[in-house]
Formats: C-alpha cells, sequence, structure tokens
C-alpha cells in the first residue's frame, strides 16, 4: 500500500519541503462544508510530489475517483505553487492506478482531532455505547 | 438458508435495465459503466459478471434463479428505482418488482420508487402502499433536471410533507440511497444529516439507509445509536467483507460498538452484484483481534449474524420467520435446490443460471 505525503515528512530539496507547505494551505473542499476544514495534505490526498528542475508534478490521491472538486483543487495548487521561487511549470495529476485513499492516509494529528469531536459529539448527544449498555445489563 | 437453519433475508435486490436503448441522458452511460465497475472493485475471483451478462435488460425470472438457486437467499425486498431522469424505465422499473412479487409471492417484498417532485407523489406514495407485497418506499437524494442536481434532502420542502403521507400510509418504511455519490450530484447530499431529522420528527417511521459503512460511518453510527427507527442496509457495503475486509470490520465494529446487532441488515444488491459472496463472508467472518482490543469492537457472534443475515430484516419487514419458512417449504425453488444440492451444485455457480452464454468475467 502506498503512503501519503505527511506533514512532517522531510525532504532533500527546500523547494520540495516548500511545496508541501504550500499544498498544507490548500482546503479540501469537502471539508469546508463542515465546521473543520482540512487541508488536502492533512487528509492524505498527495500521492507524490515530483521536481525536475524548475518544473513540478503533483499526483493526488482523491477520496472518490468521481471527486467533482478535482479541477477546483488543481486550480489551486497550480496557482499556489506556481508562484513559489524556482518554479516554472506545475502539473497536477489524480492517481488512477486503482489505489484507494483510506483513512490511515490522514496524518495522525488530524485522525486523532477528528475522532475526539466524534466523542464529544456522542456525549453531547447523550448515547453511551451499545456495548457498554449490554455488558452492564 | 444458513447451516443454522436461520433463513437468509436479502434486503435489495433489483432487475437492471443496462440497455443502451433505456439510456435517456448522455450519463446513463456512466452510470452503466460504473456500476460494473463497482461490482468488479467489490465482488471476489469467479463472481463479476461478464459484460454479456452484466449488459442486458435483467428479468425477474433470472433475478429468481440468481437469488434462490445461486445462492442462499430465502427472502428478498425488490426495490424499484426512481432515475427517470437517466433511463427511461427509472434503471429498475416497477413492473418487473410486481411481476417478480406476482411469481414469488412468499419469498418477496417490494419498496416502490417515487419521485418526490411529481405532483401527485403523495397519492401514488398511497396507493403503492395499498398494494398487496408492498412494503415500503424508496427514496434518492437527488434528481437531475434541466441541467441541475436538486437536493432531494428528507429535509427539502418538496420532500417533508412526503414523509407525513407515508407516516399515514400503509407502510411504515422509507428506504432512501444515501453514501454513494452519483454523476455530479454533490457529496454533501450523500450524507445522513437529514435522516436524522426525519427520524426524529417520525418516530413511527422507519428509515433504511441504503449503503451505510461505506462512507460517512461516524455520522451513520450517531444516526443509529441515536433513533431507535433508523436502520444500516448494507448493499454493497457487504461485499467489503471480502474485497475489503479491514474497512468492512471498521465499519461493522462502529454500528455494533454503538447501536447494537438489531438495526443491521444483509443485501445482496443482484442484479447488479452476485449476493452470494458476502453471505459466505459474513457467516464466516471474525473481528480481528487488533480491532477489538484497540477500539473495544465486540466479538461478533453467530447469533448476531443470523440477525444481520436475516432476523433483523424479518422483524423491519413484519413477517415472522416459522412462518415464512412453512411458506416455502417444498416450493418451485426449494425442489430445485434439493435437486442441485443432491449433486453437490448448490449454490449453483455464479450466473451459470442466466439465459445468455454465462461466464464470469476473466479475472
Amino acid at each position: 500500500m502506498s503512503s501519503a505525503i505527511t506533514p512532517d515528512q522531510s525532504f532533500e530539496t527546500e523547494l520540495e519541503a516548500a511545496i508541501r507547505d504550500e499544498l498544507m494551505e490548500v482546503l479540501d473542499p469537502c471539508s469546508c462544508m463542515s465546521e473543520h476544514p482540512v487541508n488536502i495534505v492533512d487528509l492524505g490526498l498527495i500521492e507524490a510530489i515530483a521536481v525536475d528542475e524548475a518544473d513540478v508534478e503533483i499526483t493526488l490521491l482523491l477520496t472518490s475517483q468521481r471527486c467533482t472538486y478535482f479541477l477546483d483543487i488543481n486550480d489551486e495548487i497550480r496557482e499556489r505553487v506556481g508562484a513559489l521561487p524556482g518554479v516554472e511549470t506545475v502539473e497536477v495529476h489524480q492517481d488512477t492506478s486503482g489505489e484507494i485513499w483510506t483513512r490511515e492516509r490522514m496524518s495522525e494529528a488530524e485522525r486523532t482531532a477528528r475522532r475526539q469531536r466524534f466523542y464529544d459529539q456522542m456525549e453531547a448527544a447523550g448515547i453511551t455505547p451499545y456495548a457498554e449498555r449490554s455488558q452492564s445489563d | 438458508m444458513l447451516d443454522s437453519g436461520a433463513l437468509v433475508v436479502d434486503s435489495v435486490s433489483h432487475c437492471f435495465n443496462h440497455t443502451p436503448e433505456n439510456h435517456k441522458h448522455p450519463h446513463a452511460q456512466r452510470w452503466d459503466d460504473e456500476t460494473y465497475d463497482l461490482g468488479a472493485k467489490l465482488l471476489p475471483d469467479g463472481y463479476v459478471p461478464s459484460e454479456q451478462v452484466f449488459y442486458r435488460d435483467h428479468q425477474p425470472e433470472e433475478l429468481a434463479r440468481l437469488l434462490f438457486l445461486e445462492s442462499q437467499i430465502d427472502y428478498t425486498v425488490y426495490h424499484s428505482l426512481p432515475l427517470d431522469d437517466y433511463f427511461h424505465d427509472g434503471y429498475v422499473s416497477r413492473e418487473k418488482g410486481f411481476e417478480f412479487l406476482e411469481q414469488n409471492p412468499n419469498r418477496s417484498s417490494m419498496y416502490v420508487d417515487i419521485n418526490p417532485l411529481e405532483d401527485d407523489a403523495g397519492d401514488q406514495i398511497e396507493a403503492f402502499a395499498r398494494r398487496d407485497g408492498v412494503e415500503g418506499i424508496k427514496f434518492y437524494p437527488a434528481r437531475y433536471q434541466n441541467g441541475n442536481d436538486l437536493s432531494l434532502q428528507l429535509t427539502e420542502n418538496s420532500v417533508w410533507p412526503l414523509l407525513e403521507r407515508i407516516a399515514d400510509s400503509e407502510v411504515d418504511t422509507l428506504a432512501i440511497h444515501k453514501f454513494i455519490p452519483f454523476a455530479t450530484a454533490p457529496v454533501r447530499y450523500f450524507t445522513p444529516d437529514d435522516v436524522e431529522d426525519a427520524a426524529n420528527s417520525f418516530p413511527d417511521l422507519n428509515f433504511e439507509i441504503i449503503h451505510a459503512g461505506f462512507s460517512f460511518i461516524e455520522e451513520t453510527v450517531l444516526a443509529m445509536a441515536s433513533h431507535e427507527n433508523v436502520y444500516a442496509n448494507l448493499e454493497n457495503t457487504a461485499c467489503l467483507v471480502n474485497t475489503r475486509p479491514k474497512k468492512f470490520a471498521r465499519a461493522l465494529g462502529e454500528m455494533l460498538y454503538w447501536a447494537g446487532p438489531d438495526r443491521i441488515v444483509y443485501a445482496g444488491g443482484a442484479t447488479a452484484l452476485h449476493p452470494q459472496p458476502p453471505i459466505e463472508g459474513i457467516w464466516n467472518f471474525e473481528m480481528p483481534e487488533e480491532l477489538r482490543a484497540g477500539e473495544d469492537y465486540p466479538e461478533v457472534t453467530k447469533e448476531d449474524k443470523e440477525k444481520i443475515l436475516g432476523g433483523n430484516a424479518l422483524r423491519l419487514l413484519g413477517k415472522d420467520p416459522e412462518q415464512i419458512k412453512k411458506d416455502i417449504e417444498g416450493d418451485e425453488w426449494d425442489q430445485r435446490r434439493e435437486e442441485l444440492a443432491e449433486d453437490g451444485e448448490y449454490p449453483a455457480a455464479a450466473w451459470s443460471t442466466y439465459d445468455t452464454q454465462a461466464a464470469p468475467a476473466d479475472d
């Protein structure tokens, strides 16, 4: 199974790290409809960053092959990464190898925060897990 | 029937029409192809239909053989579909559903599709709900009209009054497609948030969320845990037990942990999918130790599996399992199963009972 580029991954060049930092400014459009927007690096959408001198290629593995927001994400990446010093061209590809996005691709911090929000929501709703209720019967 | 003698109930079957003549919109071909691809991804080797079997107008007689000879399913709920914005017959026609009911009255019920935007939708609900064998209504969360994807969330003004009509009708269950986005409809239409509102306001109606566990699992278990009238229908999700077992284990584990085993129902998803692999997969399923220890997911007992594979669905339908067993004992399908079993050929090989030169796709 491939793994996503992570927020704290180390790179051989400063440019690659700068690109990753720039990608962390791009928010996932779907998450923006919730109260907790998440950037595309934390979400685990970045499959690869390839730099050939001034030419940059970024490969995304989307949560759905049919993501209708690919064009929006593509536009924002090209604009942000294209503005970095030393970058002349930016291409954004969608990984269609059959690899599937899974929650394990999310950053540890994002997964933990997300799970905590879920527990908070359950608690706010006054829900005791069935498994705990049935044990105490 | 399971080895334990418990009935297997399939909570969604269809007779799809995947022929080009049925296409009404340019996206229809995409629907067909994506439905085929989904099956290719979700089914184990040997169970993916050949294109010759798949791309056709599936008939009630073929569905019956597929369910009752090629799988352990004893009873099924046929869902017609309201996709007449893309397909001339809605993709899964009501007519074929009623034909199927007539041919298999002791082995089937039906949920009838309704397009909430039709002027007489409420009257249609009332009339269909009175017909023999109809036990529920089926909605989709979006509709494509005049170049736009219209939201048909249950909370929309165009839809909400119809919930009252269902509550006043002869049926008490609404099934709604969720979790698998289609065509160009926005992803937000596929979350269960609107179902929660509806379940809260209509406590006497049951809400069966189709494809539960495929995505938005936390939102789903929140809805299930907070509302006793929300059911998880595992159409397509059930197939993950074989082809993406970790995802399946997590989805089932969350449901069992938060909401318990009584409102989860298996569905085979025929004719788009072969229904037998997930039955065997669920019956043999064991919660991985790492998820039991790490997430506190419970062990899945034999009783849980019997509920998921049939018991829960019969309770939802208001059917007595012992009566169903009496009604189907010695019927045509029971006899044909016996004959196959005598030759060691039951369940029959995948797609082997189809009229066409059937064979699984080369994997």
